[in-house]
This record gives C-alpha cells, structure tokens and sequence, in this order.
C-alpha cells in the first residue's frame, strides 16, 4: 500500500490538490475516494477528476474495506482532512459542526405529546455544539433577551422561537425503547427538561431530525423531579429514578449509566 | 445513597466533557466549580477581569485624522468581549428641547446645581452582536434606557457645556471665506451684532454602543465604554453662514436612516474644537455582582462525613462580575452598582431571587464597586 | 425618521446630524490612488476573536477595518428539507445606504457561493454578519477585496469547508473576484459612478488583477497556515 506514486502533503489548505482520482500504481489501479474535509472537483480542461483539500488540518490516507466484493482491479483508499488541535485554541471548535445520521447526541426535551417528544439537540455525545448556540446568543437570563420583540428579531437563517437557535428533533413513541413499542407512554418515558443521549436516526423534514432511544445506552441522562423544580435524580433501574434528597421516584426511560 | 455524587463519579463511566456539562446542566457545572473554590471561568469570587482600553481611534480627532462624523470614541475590551463605542453629534435649536429657555438662563446659578433639569444625558443605541439581523432585542432595549436614564441622574453632563456659541462664516469680495468667533476676536463686533440671532441651539450626543463576542451581563462593560468614550468627546465650533438660507446638502442620520435633504443654516467648522465640559467629580463607573447559595448536593465532597453538616447554614457566596453562560443563567440574584472613586454611588440596583442578600455582602460589594472605579478611572 | 422608531432612544425629532464644512476637501485623492498597489502590504489579519459565534475575523488597512463573523451552520427557518446550505451575508455600516450594501451582499454570496461547500450541510444555514468599524474609503468597491478575505478567514475559521481560496482584487473601480489560483473568474463588480470602459480595457484590468491575486492569496494561505 505504501507503494502509491501520489505523495500527499502532511498538511493543507482549502483548495490543496491532493491526489487525482485513479493513481497507476503496481500492481493494482488505486482509486481514492473524498472523505471529509475533502471534495471531488471535476476539470472541464482536462477531463480529470481529483481530490482537493477544503479544509486546513492534516492530511490522512486510510484503506477502504468493501465488504462482499473482492475489487480484484483496484485498491480503494479514502482521503479526508482532519482539523489541528492546534486550531482549538480560541474557540472550542469542533469538527463536528452538524448532527449526522447515527451520531449520538443530547438534547434536551423541551415538549410531550401522546406521540412524541419535541427535543432540541445541544451537544454531541463528547464534544459541545458549536458555540453560537448558547447563551452568548441566545441568552435566557434574567433579562429575556428575545421576548417582547423576540416575533421581528431574527437570525438570517434561523426563526425565533422559544427553541432559540438549536436543531430540534422528534422522539417518536415506537423509538423509545425496543421492546413493547407499541405501549410506551411518552409521559413515563420523558418529561420536559430532561437531558436525553439519543441516537440520530435521519435529518428528518425541514425542521426536526428523527432520534431514536432504543438502545440501553441511550434514554434520560439528567432529570430533575417534580418538572424541574426538584433536585437532581439519578437512576435506579431503567425506568425509575429517584432523588436522593426528597426521595421521590419518577418514571424514565433512563440511560445506563455505566 | 449517603454520598450522591461520588456514588455518580464512581459508577458512572459514562461522564461529560467540563464544557458538555456547562451546556446540558449550567447550574451543576456552576456549583460543583463553586465547590472547589473557583468559577466556571477560573477566576477567583471576587475577582474581575482585566479591562483594555484602546481610546479613540475611530473619531476624526483620533490618532490619523480622518473625515467622518464621529466626535469620540472607545473601544473597551474585557475579557472575551469588547464593546464599541461611538459618538456622534446632533444639533437642536433650543426651544424645541426646553421651553422656558429664558427663565432658566438667567436663574442659572451655583444654587441651581443640583437641579436634574440642568443636566442631560446622551441618546445611547445599543447593539449586541449575536448573529441576528432584525429589530433590537429586549436586552439592547432595557440597556439602551437604562444608560440614559443613569447618565442624566449621575448629573455628569450639563447642559450648558453643549451650549453652542456660533460664529459666523463671512465671504470677502475676492471669495475667501473666514470664520469669526465673537469669544474670539473683539474686532468684528460691529459684525458680530448685526448678525445676533434670537435662536439658540445646543449640540446632541448620540452613543452607539455596539457589544461583540458577548459572554455574559454586559450593562457595565457599555458604560464604562461610554465614560471613556465622552472623556474623549470634543465638540467641533459651529458657525452660521453668512449668507445663512437655503443650504442644500445631502445628510445621513444616525442608525439605520436614509438619507435626507434638509436646509441647513448651522455649520460645524472642522478646524476647530474644544474638549466636551464634563461635571468630572461625577464620573463613575459600573460593576456588577451575584450572590449564589451553594447546594450542598451538588458538592464534590472529598469525605463522606462532610454530609453531617448542619443543612440549615445556608452558605451565600458574593461573586464579582458575572461571566460565562453558567453564572448568568444559575445566578440570579444581581447587583448593578455604579460608583465613583471616592464611593459616591450614582446607581444601585438589585435583583432579587433566590439567595439573600445580606448587609455584609451588600458592603462588600460597596467596596469593591468603589475598588473597581479607582482602578478604571486610573486606566485613562 | 418619518417613523418614530419606540425601540430606541433616539433623541428629539427636530435635531440635525453635525455637517462638516469641508474646507480642505479632496485634495489627498490623487495619493489615495497610488497607495492603492502597495495596500496589500498593510493588512493586518486576525481570527478567532469573537466567542460568541462560531469563527470570525478582523481584517485592517489603513483605511478599512473589518469584522467579520460566522454564524452557524445552524437551523434554518425553512420548513422543507434543503439537501444544501443556505449562505448569507449580512452587511452592517453607517456610512452606506441600506440598497447598497444589499446589492454589494447579493454579490458576496454569489461569489462565495462558489467556494463554500454547501453540500455538505444539508438543511442548515450559513450567516456571515460584516461589520464596518472604520469606513474611510467612499467606495464601496475598495472593500470588497477586504470583505471576500475577511469572509474567507472567518469561514476557516470556523472550520467550514471551502473548496477553493478566492480573493479579489479592486482596480479602477472595478472589483475581480478571482478562484483557482487566479483561472477561474468568479464575479465582477463595476462601479456604476466610474467611468464607461469598453471590453479591451475591461480585459486589461482582469489581467492586472490575475496578476497581484497570487500575492494576496499567498498572503492569507501565510497567514492561516500559521495560526
């Protein structure tokens, strides 16, 4: 594998040609896929297809597993570009700039319907969202930045709504748990204000994204009793968790906590 | 189940990054930081963050000149944040602003100081930048009057320092032009009366406070800017034509305005200029404070007897100039003082919620507004 | 005006802005001009600064200074699924008219367009907020090179993908807007205040411009490869 005539720079830039598509190499033709942070640019001049960077950071070649098909012509490689640590200094930026299908997120449930929980994403499993979505711009504190006028004051991109500036999503009923789908009762399942790790299904339409809980790893990570106005509670089995404090005992559909 | 939370660190593998738990759980994030003796942004309680002043490089009597319409500025730096401030000058004839104009000029007296009639205040706009286009928010709204209203009863701009003495503009036969200024030159005072108007007209002083990069409560990050920024103001001399009618020229309001045709008959002489007069014993400066109470559960204790502490000592802790996404959120009971160094306040307001504010940290934080205006005032 | 806006304390109605009279006006125009070539040598670059959204930039000359700052890719206010982002570019001044500015964003995302990968955040959208902090130049055209560099660095920063580098150049009045290391010409704005030029002159002007792009490009690959 460490054949490859094409020799890839350790670092680039936006716009950085990395590789063409097919590299001759011996004995077998290497085909090169754009992974992230990279992109597939066609030249009209000529008629060649390559892989430029586009983003800044290192440049990384990994091999392609197909599984089922023996590609007896070709070694499949994928190119992608990872942001520097070195970048993070400032802002505690992360590569994950959008939630994707299959990633695990939080988020937290802002509403309860028979069906479904209404959610707004606010973190990856590991990594904060990007920053803008936080009090710095959104701001709900004492003095309610986005009432009053809130209807007319609008990000480009984005309404205002009492979401503020978050993706939101959809727990459906039948993806809380899976077992016993069709008997799951939403509000002993969920209550508004928990933090919830769940799982991206798909983008979803326009405005939510699906997610699923049907994992034991995913469900309530972080409740409060009585709505909100309790104290922390923590969980006892996987549908019950109580406060410590007060002693009261609610119904979730909680996380393993391990 | 004595010990919560270390029962959570101990067979919870499943743990939060610091800032994954800032943002699912703000209030957790901030007491368990509190517990350990320090805040969510590493400062100490009372501690505040260090100011950089970069003064006046936008207005026209700045480092280069330059020809816009700003008479002052600031840039206020603090911490992640940093406000701008400009200043821009407007012109109003007299009357339309006070009525009994007269009366009051000639009862304007030492004995008359105190008077909150004799002082005004400047017109702020306020601006924070988080990504929106659109109408203002209710923050920039509360901000915006609420600046005005300290301004006009901290008694720091007088009216009469924005009184304007006009000179007159006066064109030779061969077309040179030449200003005369009555204060100026006693020669010309055969002119000077002929042209002696009845109409008065005193300047206006409107601020843009525009907040970038906006971290937590921003009230005393846009004063102090605005101090600052009216410590560099200079008001250019302003003169009436000659010829004083039907001067057309395009002009641009303030803000987002278009433009608009009017007759002018008041110049501003972009030569000269004299510092803007200002009440100096009454400029002050802003501080904000918090006082928190510590929740117990929430702590990172070290040893499981701690838990027999007795619950009832409710521990309230005094912080100095919230910061940060956590405090502003979980701290809801603020201070807003403004205060010059000598202590005298100007503005004291205070936000109640949940914890007490008890006298000893109301003192406290008497003394550290005092503390904070004497190290601002010593940045200039 | 007409409009009392309640929102903000504007002060009295019947006030007038302060109007200079320009005494020595113009005078300094002819040096402007020849400044103009060695601009590039003056700009200062910074990133990061803003904490609040998620990359920035500021970018100086001696008589620009720009911030700007990129928010998102965040949720859009659209109800059906947009496979694309949407980009936007928001202008804010004192000095230009609204119509202006909104003309001169059209064409900033027109040209960004080009670069930014917008395929790759599906229904979301990109805000750009450009803050004029000092506007000494009259022309709007002088800053659009200013504003395409200030536009880049803060889309770097913020670690959204871009395909390409672009920069602009402003000679003439007439801004180039150039990709692919100077091959690729991705937009042109003339100002309609100058003066008619015929096509062989408008063919001069791109060359001139293709010729210093390297320079500027090279510049802000310097300067984001080292921070």
């Amino acid at each position: 594998m460490s054949d490859t005539k094409v020799k890839f720079p350790s670092r680039s830039i936006p716009g950085q040609l990395l590789c063409p598509v097919y590299a001759p190499t011996e004995p077998k033709v290497t085909k090169y896929t754009a992974g992230p942070g990279t992109k597939l640019i066609h030249y009209d001049a000529n008629n060649l297809d390559v892989i430029t960077s586009t983003r800044i950071g290192h440049v990384t070649v990994s091999p392609v597993d197909v599984e089922g098909k023996d590609d007896n012509d070709m070694i499949l490689m994928q190119v992608s570009v990872t942001s520097d640590e070195k970048n993070d200094k400032t802002n505690s930026h992360s590569s994950k700039l959008l939630p994707k299908e299959g990633d695990v997120v939080l988020c937290r449930v802002i509403r309860i319907s028979l069906q479904r929980a209404n959610v707004e994403i606010i973190g990856f499993q590991n990594e904060p969202m990007p920053i803008d979505g936080g009090v710095g711009t959104n701001g709900h504190s004492v003095v309610g930045v986005n009432g009053g006028s809130g209807g007319s004051t609008f990000s480009m991109s984005q309404s205002s709504s009492d979401l503020g500036e978050t993706f939101r999503g959809i727990i459906r009923s039948q993806d809380v748990r899976a077992t016993d789908r069709d008997r799951v009762k939403m509000v002993d399942a969920f209550k508004p204000g928990d933090i919830v790790k769940a799982q991206i299904l798909s983008l979803g339409d326009g405005v939510n994204y699906y997610l699923t809980t049907a994992r034991n790893d995913l469900g309530v990570v972080f409740a409060k009793s009585d709505n909100g106005a309790g104290s922390l509670m923590y969980a006892m089995d996987w549908q019950t968790m109580t406060a410590p404090v007060t002693g009261a005992v609610e119904k979730r559909k909680c996380a393993k906590p391990f | 189940m004595t010990d919560i939370v270390e029962d959570t660190i101990d067979i919870h593998p499943v743990s939060f990054a610091p800032e994954v738990l800032a943002r699912i759980s703000p209030e957790l994030s901030l007491q368990r930081h509190l517990s350990l003796g320090f805040r969510p942004s590493l400062k100490g309680f009372e501690e505040f963050r260090e100011v950089e002043l970069n003064e006046d490089h936008l207005s026209r009597y700045g480092v280069e000149h330059k020809d816009n319409s700003i008479i002052g500025s600031n840039v206020l730096k603090c911490g992640k944040t940093f406000v701008v401030t400009t200043i821009t000058g407007g012109i109003i004839e007299d009357s339309t602003i006070y009525k009994n104009e007269e009366n009051e000029l000639i009862s304007l007296d030492d004995t008359k100081k105190t008077d909150l009639t004799n002082y005004t205040s400047v017109f702020p706009v306020v601006e924070v930048e988080r990504g929106r286009a659109g109408a203002c928010t209710d923050e920039e709204m509360t901000l915006s009057q609420k600046i005005y209203d300290s301004m006009l009863h901290s008694k720091l701009l007088p009216k009469s320092s924005l009184k304007i003495e006009p000179g007159i503009r006066i064109t030779d036969d061969d077309g040179t032009m030449e200003i005369i200024y009555s204060d100026e030159s006693k020669q010309h005072s055969a002119e000077e009366n002929s042209f002696k108007t009845n109409r008065k007209w005193s300047y206006l002083l409107y601020a843009k406070i525009k907040v970038f990069s906006r971290t937590g409560p921003v009230f005393d990050l846009c004063w102090n800017s605005l101090m600052y920024a009216l410590q560099s103001v200079k008001l250019p001399r302003a003169f009436i034509d000659e010829r004083a009618t039907d001067l057309k020229m395009t002009i641009r309001t303030r803000g987002r305005s278009a433009t608009v045709k009017e007759t002018y008959d008041i110049l501003s002489d972009s030569s000269k200029q004299y510092p803007l007069n200002l009440n100096k014993e009454n400029i002050a400066f802003a501080s904000n404070y918090g006082t928190i109470t510590l929740d117990s559960e929430a702590k990172l204790t070290e040893e499981a007897d701690e838990e027999d502490i007795d619950m009832d000592a409710v521990e309230t802790i005094l912080l100095a100039d919230l910061d940060t996404e956590s405090e502003e959120t979980s701290v809801n009971t603020t201070l807003s003082i403004i205060s010059n160094d000598k202590g005298d306040l100007k503005h004291v307001s205070i936000l109640g919620g949940d914890a007490n504010i008890s006298p000893d940290n109301l003192r406290k934080s008497i003394l550290l507004a005092q503390q904070r205006a004497k190290d601002l005032k010593d940045k200039l | 005006m007409n409009v009392q806006d309640r929102r903000r304390i504007l002060g009295p109605a019947g006030a007038k802005p302060l109007v200079f009279a320009n005494a020595e006006a113009k005078e300094d125009k002819t040096v402007k001009e020849e400044t103009q070539l060695n601009k590039n040598l003056s700009i200062s670059l910074q990133r990061g600064i803003i904490s609040n959204a998620n990359g920035s930039s500021i970018v100086e000359t001696s008589g620009i200074s720009l911030l700007t700052s990129v928010y998102g890719p965040r949720s859009t206010r659209s109800m059906s699924f947009e496979p694309r982002a949407t980009l936007n570019i928001i202008l804010q001044s004192n000095k230009f008219d609204t119509s202006n500015l909104k003309e001169i964003s059209n064409f900033l995302i027109s040209v960004l367009q080009c670069c930014v990968c917008l395929e790759k955040y599906p229904k979301s959208g990109i805000d750009l907020f450009i803050n004029f902090n000092i506007e000494d130049e009259d022309e709007l055209v002088q800053y659009i090179p200013i504003m395409i560099m200030s536009c880049m660095i803060a889309l770097m920063d913020a670690d959204i993908e871009v395909s390409d580098i672009i920069g602009g150049l402003t000679i003439d009045h007439t801004a180039v807007c150039l990709g692919q290391n100077g091959d690729q010409l991705l937009g042109l704005w003339k100002d309609p205040s100058s003066d008619e030029q015929d096509a062989l002159v408008l063919n001069e002007t791109i060359a001139k411009c293709q010729e210093q792009y390297s320079s500027s490009r090279q510049q802000l690959i310097e300067f984001i490869s080292n921070c």
